[in-house]
């Protein structure tokens, strides 16, 4: 039984094809670039492709992030705060605590043994505390989000960022870039700063070992280290992890086809 | 004490223009037969900021008293011959361009927009306004009003936060007495123990099938819409009793003989807005993310006593039911039972969880939150908090934390 999870997001589309359940069988990204319903179709082919499979051997379609409901041929929808905490515990099954940094916004999530969402908080209006701002800075510095990542690790004297609005915390960078602050320097404190932010969203939420991170900057060895130097704990990563949400809603839609064939459903 | 005039429309500024028409006996009501259509005219007429029923009622040459939220003894106002009407602000149809001068940045939306219908002309068939003193933003309104509406009386309502004490309903009954006066000087007729025990019955009736409505949306919360069920009952603040009286008892009818499958949804109490009032569209998201609610706090006027005790007296009655009343919301100063009465109230609804939807800087609501927040911990009870303005456009983020929440009870 194979069953789809796409998490249709504003910089990227993910995608994973689940067999039962337990076997990841395929993972696909591609770059949304403001066309979600391309990004999908473009994800689904490669899976397809990849797996040799035909058109209905996919049984079950559940979509997340901001683009859920634009895919019309879903099954279902779940919130990506949901999809992530099933994500997460199905890679780290030790799991109780997630972050989430996205690029519209974080999120720090409590979770169950079995990915149950108990608890969840997320910045809900600056760009500071999310993943854009880190995009941001790459334009500005004139490095690329690759390499943001090594290059922090470098860095001597990390140059914190005190603004909490993302337009402040632009005009500060560019101080900095004035004043010949080392780049690996305000790289790393670019980090910290965001992970300072997210800490505070994880207090709210209650912070439970293990910690997992998740979405694009699991690939981000300069915000993992941020992370574990800011809460003091092992933070769970792996490049599979940016595909948690796309995971949790193929888990999602597996459980949920489970439960329509042993009872079907009557009527509309 | 500055001035307000400045702050008010220059001469030559055009008038509001209303968008609906209602005639003087509220025939147009009377021709609503099914509940779409009632909530489909209810919706034009609460979006309408001239106030509709206030200028139909005004055009016998009756007054009209504006009242804010939460509770007033409206059955004093009906036996004087006095259409009462809840002003619960301007919504999302009213630009502040006026009201930020006298009110500071943060305070709640309700308080600024209420006081933009008054600067932009809107309220002109209101001959009175009474403020019940449920927070400070409420107290100062009263005061602001009075200065830039001179004329029209303005009356503070003290409602008594002590319930216990033998000097507490010999003061109410003086505060109502007060109003009497107010309510005189505003056009009201003399004030008749025989008028108020009429409009108390009248009342009494009213109430009765508003908590049957409500019933229903807590018993079988698919036969109606939690936005049906908001837009008929806040009609009732709008309307003279008597004609939504029978609008109530035909959606009644209607409403109990639907044949409506029921939903895969979760059952939530909706807490905290007791005064400012969410968005239509907000309300609308709570039950497409697969919520019923069937439990509010939204449109307490009807709601603040089942009954009014019996006696002689018609005054002493309606204080004895404001006193009596097991209503404990954010503007009631009862502390120590808090906890206790968000855990009735999920026990009495059934609740399987509570969303606590709060409008900005409103410190009665936030204040509670917290203290409800630690009783529904130690039963583990889910909730989620929202907090929402007036002029809120985009839903994005609230429709994400509300589905998680939903989907966080509904997979195991």
């Amino acid at each position: 039984m194979i069953t789809c999870g796409l998490d249709i997001g504003a910089g990227s589309t993910k995608g994973v094809l689940l067999e039962d359940g337990r076997t990841l069988r395929a993972t696909a990204l591609v770059p949304t670039r403001g066309n979600p319903n391309a990004a999908v179709r473009a994800v689904l082919e490669r899976m397809v492709e990849e797996e040799n499979l035909l058109p209905g051997e996919i049984e079950y379609v559940c979509t997340t992030g901001f683009g859920r409901y634009g895919y019309l041929e879903r099954d279902l929808q779940v919130s990506d705060i949901t999809a992530s905490a099933r994500g997460a515990v199905f890679l780290f099954p030790g799991t109780r605590h997630i972050v989430d940094v996205g690029t519209q916004s974080s999120r720090a999530i409590g979770a169950t043994e079995t990915g149950r969402v108990t608890r969840f908080k997320m910045n809900e209006k600056c760009a500071a505390g999310a993943g854009r701002f880190i995009e941001r800075c790459s334009k500005y510095l004139q490095v690329p989000i690759e390499e943001m990542g090594p290059k922090a690790l470098t860095a001597a004297q990390p140059k914190m960022i005190s603004s909490v609005c993302a337009v402040l915390a632009e005009t500060e960078i560019i101080n900095n870039v004035a004043e010949g602050v080392p780049i690996q320097d305000m790289l790393m404190g670019i980090f910290l700063s965001l992970a300072q932010r997210t800490q505070s969203l994880m207090r709210y939420v209650g912070v439970q070992p293990e910690v997992t991170l998740v979405g694009g900057l699991v690939h981000n060895p300069g915000m993992v280290r941020a992370l574990e130097n800011t809460t003091g704990l092992n933070v769970n990563h792996s490049p599979t992890a940016h595909h948690a949400a796309a995971i949790g809603s193929a888990l999602l839609g597996y459980q949920r086809l489970q439960k329509l064939r042993a009872a079907p459903a009557v009527g509309g | 004490m500055a001035s307000l005039l400045p702050v008010l429309p220059p001469p030559g500024t055009p008038e509001p223009v209303p968008e609906v028409e209602i005639s003087a006996d509220f025939r147009e009501f009377r021709a609503l037969g099914t509940i779409a259509e009632m909530v489909a005219f209810g919706r034009k007429v609460i979006d309408d900021l001239t106030f509709p029923t206030a200028r139909a009622w005004a055009k016998s040459g009756r007054g009209v008293i504006g009242c804010f939220p939460v509770y007033t003894p409206q059955e004093l106002v009906h036996s004087m011959d006095l259409l009462p009407v809840l002003i619960q602000g301007g919504g999302e149809n009213i630009d502040i361009t006026h009201a930020d001068a006298p009110l500071g940045s943060f305070l709640c939306s309700v308080s600024k927009s209420t006081l933009e219908l008054a600067l932009t002309g809107r309220l002109q068939s209101f001959s009175g306004f009474v403020f019940p003193y449920i927070c400070d933003v409420s107290r100062n309104l009263e005061g602001i009003f009075g200065r830039v509406l001179p004329g029209r009386p303005t009356h503070m309502l003290h409602l008594p936060q002590n319930f216990h004490s033998a000097a507490t309903l010999p003061f109410l009954m003086a505060e109502y007495r007060r109003f009497i006066a107010m309510l005189r000087e505003a056009g009201g007729r003399a004030y008749s123990p025989e008028a108020l025990t009429a409009s108390i019955e009248l009342f009494e009736r009213h109430r009765a099938r508003v908590a049957e409505l409500a019933r229903l949306k807590l018993e079988e919360p698919w036969r109606l819409t939690f936005t049906e069920f908001y837009v008929l009952v806040r009609l009732g603040n709008l309307l003279p009793r008597e004609v939504h009286l029978e609008l109530l008892e035909r959606a009644l009818v209607e409403a109990s003989g639907r044949d409506r499958r029921p939903k895969d949804a979760i059952r939530i109490a909706l807490v905290g807005s007791f005064c400012e009032q969410p968005t239509l569209d907000l309300l609308d998201l709570l039950e497409q993310v697969g919520c019923y609610v069937v439990d509010d706090e939204l449109q307490m006027q009807h709601r603040w006593y089942s009954s009014v005790p019996a006696g002689a007296d018609p005054l002493e009655r309606l204080a004895r039911a404001y006193v009596s009343s097991p209503v404990d919301i954010g503007v009631r100063a009862t502390p120590t039972t808090k906890g206790e009465a968000i855990l009735a109230k999920v026990d009495r609804a059934r609740a399987q969880a509570v969303v606590f939807l709060t409008a900005k800087f409103c410190e009665p609501a936030l204040e509670d939150v917290v203290l409800y927040r630690r009783a529904l911990d130690t039963r583990k009870i889910p909730y989620l908090h929202l907090e929402f303005e007036e002029k809120s456009t985009s839903y994005e983020q609230s429709r994400l934390q509300l589905e998680t929440f939903v989907e966080s009870i509904l997979f195991d």
